[in-house]
Order: C-alpha cells, then sequence, then structure tokens
C-alpha cells in the first residue's frame, strides 16, 4: 500500500512539472515554426543532388572501438544489424555529384563499380537509381530503384571481403542530398 | 509377422537398425549372414539406401535455396542472445545503478518526458531572452533563422563566415537550415590526391531513416533487403572467396 502511495505522490509531483513545461514549449515551438517557415524553401523538383558513399569492411573480430573516419554513423553501427561485428575499417569513400536522369558512375579500389542516378524526388525524398557491380567490376550484382529522405543512409552489404589481415563484409553507406 | 520381409524372419525394423548401423556383437554378425544369403533381405536393404538418398538430396537442395545471408543472420542471433544472457548475468546486475533503475521503472516516461519538456523549455528561454546584439548565436539555436540571416552575417563579420567552398553560394538551398548550418561549421578541403577516399565532409550528419524501395533486380545472385524501422540493408550474395586487397587499407 505504501509503496504504491509514494509512486501516485511521484507520479502526481512529476505531472505537475511535466504539464506547464510541455505546454510551454508546445506554444513556443508553435511560435519558433511559424517563424522559420517562410525563411524555408523547399524545391519540390530534385533536381540536383551530392552522394557521399563509404564502402566498408565489418569484421567479426576486433575490440568494438569504431574508428574516428566512421564515427558520423556510429549510431548505424552499435545497432541491429551491425552491432554483430566488432570491428569496422574505412575501405574508400567517393563524393558523387548527381543531375536528373543521368548515370553517375564510381569504382571502388575493391573492384566494384557503383552506378547511381537521380530519378526525381518530391518535398522529402530523393527517388535514386543505383546499379552494382561484382568486385569484377563487370558482371551486375544488382539494380535498383529506391527513394529516401535527404541525408538518409542507405544500407548495402556484399558478400566476404579480405583487406590485409582483416577479414569480414564489405558494405556501402550511402548518403545522399539534393542540392 | 507383417512387419517381417519375406520368409526370412528378420524384421523390418531389425533390418532398419541393422541400415543405421544400430545392431551390434553376435545380433549383427548373424543379420549379416542372413542378409548374403536371401536375396530379398539384400533387395530391402537396397530399397533404405535408395530412400535415404532420396531423402538427403532433397533436404540439401532444400538447404541451398537458403542464402548464406539468412544463415548468418540466424548465427548472429544467437550470438546476440548469448551476449544478452550474460549481460543479464553479470556483476552489475545487482549494482546501485540497476537497482536505482529498476526502482525508478514505474516512472521512467514521466521522468524522460518531464526533462524533455524542461530542456525544450530552457531552449525556447534562452532563445526568447537573446539580446538582439547576440543574433549570431541565437540563430544558432533558431536554424529557422539561419536561412535568412547568414549571408548577411557573413559579410558583415568575417570571422563567422563559413569556410571556402562551403559559402552560402555551394551551400544548398534545399536543404533544412539546421543542415546548412553544419555545413558552414565544417572545414571543406578536397584533396582528390587522397588514397581512395574523396573529401566528403560536406554533407551533414546522416538521418536514421527507412528507404523505400520500388524495384531490385538481383541479376543472376540472391538477395534480400532488411528493414528495422530506422535503417534499410539490401544484402547481397557474392562469391565466398574474398579477394586480398591489400593495397586498399
Amino acid at each position: 500500500m505504501k509503496p504504491r502511495r509514494n509512486k501516485s505522490l511521484l507520479s502526481l509531483a512529476l505531472s505537475s512539472l511535466l504539464v506547464p513545461a510541455a505546454a510551454l514549449g508546445a506554444v513556443a515551438s508553435v511560435s519558433t515554426a511559424a517563424h522559420a517557415a517562410p525563411a524555408k524553401k523547399v524545391s519540390s523538383k530534385a533536381e540536383k543532388a551530392v552522394c557521399k558513399v563509404h564502402a566498408v569492411l565489418a569484421s567479426k573480430e576486433g575490440d568494438g572501438k569504431i574508428p574516428k573516419n566512421l564515427e558520423f554513423m556510429k549510431e548505424w553501427l552499435i545497432d541491429e544489424p551491425y552491432d554483430r561485428y566488432k570491428s569496422f575499417h574505412l575501405l574508400g569513400s567517393k563524393k558523387v555529384d548527381l543531375k536528373a536522369n543521368k548515370a553517375t558512375a564510381t569504382a571502388f579500389k575493391t573492384g566494384h563499380k557503383m552506378k547511381l542516378s537521380l530519378l526525381g524526388g518530391d518535398e522529402k525524398k530523393l527517388k535514386l537509381h543505383l546499379d552494382l557491380t561484382h568486385r569484377d567490376g563487370i558482371e551486375n550484382l544488382v539494380t535498383m530503384q529506391y527513394s529516401i529522405e535527404d541525408n538518409g543512409l542507405f544500407f548495402v552489404e556484399g558478400g566476404e571481403h579480405k583487406s590485409g589481415e582483416v577479414t569480414g563484409r564489405i558494405f556501402w553507406a550511402i548518403q545522399c542530398a539534393r542540392r | 509377422m507383417t512387419n517381417q520381409v519375406g520368409t526370412s524372419g528378420v524384421s523390418r525394423d531389425e533390418l532398419a537398425l541393422h541400415f543405421d548401423g544400430e545392431s551390434t556383437g553376435a545380433e549383427a554378425h548373424e543379420l549379416a549372414a542372413q542378409i548374403d544369403a536371401d536375396p530379398e533381405l539384400r533387395e530391402e536393404l537396397a530399397q533404405l539406401g535408395v530412400v535415404r538418398g532420396l531423402v538427403q538430396e532433397t533436404l540439401k537442395t532444400k538447404a541451398a535455396e537458403i542464402p548464406q545471408a539468412r544463415f548468418e543472420q540466424i548465427w548472429d542471433e544467437i550470438d546476440r542472445q548469448l551476449d544478452r544472457e550474460a549481460a543479464a548475468a553479470g556483476p552489475s546486475a545487482g549494482s546501485l545503478w540497476s537497482r536505482v533503475w529498476t526502482a525508478l521503472r514505474p516512472v521512467r516516461i514521466p521522468l524522460a518526458a518531464a526533462a524533455a519538456a524542461a530542456a525544450v523549455t530552457l531552449v525556447v528561454v534562452s532563445v526568447m531572452d537573446s539580446d538582439p546584439s547576440d543574433k549570431g548565436v541565437a540563430a544558432e539555436n533558431n536554424p529557422g533563422a539561419v536561412a535568412s540571416a547568414q549571408e548577411p552575417a557573413a559579410e558583415q563579420e568575417p570571422e563567422t563566415a563559413p569556410a571556402p567552398g562551403t559559402g552560402s553560394k555551394d551551400a544548398p538551398s534545399a536543404l533544412p537550415a539546421g543542415d546548412r548550418m553544419a555545413l558552414a561549421q565544417e572545414p571543406s578541403s578536397p584533396d582528390p590526391s587522397s588514397d581512395g577516399l574523396d573529401e566528403v565532409d560536406d554533407l551533414p550528419s546522416p538521418k536514421k531513416v527507412e528507404a523505400e524501395i520500388h524495384g531490385v533486380e538481383f541479376s543472376g545472385h540472391t538477395g534480400r533487403i532488411s528493414k528495422t524501422g530506422t535503417v534499410t540493408v539490401l544484402y547481397l550474395e557474392e562469391e565466398a572467396q574474398p579477394k586480398d586487397t591489400e593495397r586498399s587499407l
């Protein structure tokens, strides 16, 4: 009985703090959004975009630390499905400038070749076309179209790969934003 | 008995046990002798072999249809489960922090909400209270204001101007204002001669969002798509033989 009464009191106290704070926060957010809205112009058509593609080797051996050059995607690397790996090694990173309906190819030192094109999009999302070859650079592994919010990360995981003493799986993290 | 093979007196069960190598000693010798002497028993034994072969082939075919990535996923899930169990049984289970955390369980959500609301209030109040002369500082906390105020501010205050290559001309007009602010803060010095690493720091921090797949063709290979709610991964099957590319490190 006593713990329940204590919990009720605590909940009541917290609620009395929460309600005014939330109300003030909501009013302020609406006010800020209203001021910000006129300044924010979003192009409904995506004509140009820039993408960065990171090729990463994920290994099940390692100390679990995320290297500095992959710190920006730490949130993904410590979460499913990449939390199964113990180390990550950046194999290469490429910047790809995209124009609407024009394919841009980029090659990685692993031998894989990637082709990206901007198919369009709406206010929020970019629609992209992706081709990726086998490590021989010739045989196609996949052809796909996908949409993703500006700056969203899309992952493509390939086969086993060995780089120096490290063996693991190679994956590509693709981030695109309209320009 | 109807279970007997022909007139041999040997039952199918006994024969099956012998076939599986489970009959022993004198019994095994006796059965072997009977099988040698009786063509009906030999025929029955041969049929058992055919059935086993068929079953094995069927299972192998079914197993081959499951992509390697799927097996790995299953093992990874087992690994994770073991890790979780190990963590649950760890020495920290009875620590002060875990006891406090357990005690707070009923009020965790209200506490988190109160903390979030307090943080929002603090930010809003600090923005509202900021002096007009500190507009640059206020703009940093107000992404919406940056879009209209950043360019003139950059002209008036050279020390706050964006780094070369990331100025207002290069900044994407359609990017969220907050993202543009991040661009201005990041140095951009592309070095195309770097070893396979393009300088690609001119994009803001990536967002945790799912992708929408419109169409996918695996070109003769197998693959699958996994969505966790915040991340989309396309898994591809590639030849298993690892290729050494030491130069790429």
